[in-house]
């Protein structure tokens, strides 16, 4: 009983931090910005629904399964965020013109 | 010897990753699970990676624990901070150089990764053991120990990897 109460805050918490991090990348204009707040909602919001889930299912095989995506997820993740910055600021995408955008 | 035990490691590590996926423990799946786990090292040994990566990329599993953990707490305090950028507005953002004072280039690769899963970092280039992050202007987190004078928390949980 407290244990599914517990997880359902885990959710909740993973909502509240997806809807800002959704909110923030509506928010800010520059193209950098966007990319630093969008890994927030991949790690963060990510990482607590699978705690929530993970308390919510019990321990188990399922458990373990969670927890290996979330390794998988917390190793191949920055790749993607790295990949998207990298390639903007190689294509010549200037940071401070952005920042003047504003 | 140590060469052993790193792939008697690996292949513990594959064969618990093969049972959580069975969802079963059995005899069948342990066994099933070790072929499985030597036929990958071998597969990988011979076709794939230069049979030297073994002593390189192999992580003592205590500090890799201690960085799990650190990272996680680290992701979250960082997600809070965020969260006040979002709300107030601050989009500024700007790119640092920041030398790192490991040595080893799987530890500094692992400091990358870190950085780019901590909301409000992510590393843009590597030469040799420095990195170019891109972070918020106000973010004072690694331009502080820039220029390689005192190692970061993360650092000093790498050099035991």
């Amino acid at each position: 009983m407290i244990i599914d109460f517990i997880s359902k805050v885990f959710i909740v918490l993973a909502l509240i931090f997806m809807f800002f991090g959704v909110y923030g990348i509506f928010r800010f204009r520059d193209f950098y910005s966007r990319v630093l707040i969008s890994s927030k909602v991949e790690t963060v919001g990510f990482l607590t629904i699978m705690a929530g889930i993970m308390l919510k299912t019990g321990f188990g095989y399922s458990t373990l399964k969670i927890l290996f995506i979330c390794l998988m997820v917390i190793v191949t993740n920055p790749l993607s965020t790295h990949a998207v910055a990298r390639s903007a600021l190689k294509s010549g995408y200037k940071i401070s013109e952005e920042n003047n955008d504003d | 010897m140590k060469r052993t035990f790193n792939y008697v490691v690996m292949i513990f590590v594959f064969t618990a990753m093969w049972i959580i996926l069975n969802e079963k423990a059995g005899p069948m799946q342990i066994i099933s699970g070790i072929g499985f786990s030597v036929l990958s090292i071998f597969f990988v040994n011979y076709y794939l990676l230069d049979d030297d990566y073994i002593d390189s990329y192999f992580l003592n599993p205590v500090s890799l624990l201690k960085y799990l953990f650190y990272l996680v707490f680290q992701i979250y305090k960082s997600g809070i901070s965020a969260i006040f950028k979002i709300s107030k507005g601050e989009s500024a953002v700007k790119i640092i150089k920041y030398d790192s004072c490991l040595n080893k280039e799987l530890a500094v690769c692992l400091l990358a990764n870190a950085i780019t899963l901590t909301p409000g970092t992510v590393t843009i280039d590597k030469t040799k053991n420095q990195l170019s992050i891109l972070c918020f202007q106000d973010d004072e987190v690694f331009s502080s120990g820039s220029g390689g004078k005192s190692c970061s928390d993360f650092e000093k949980i790498l050099r035991g990897i």
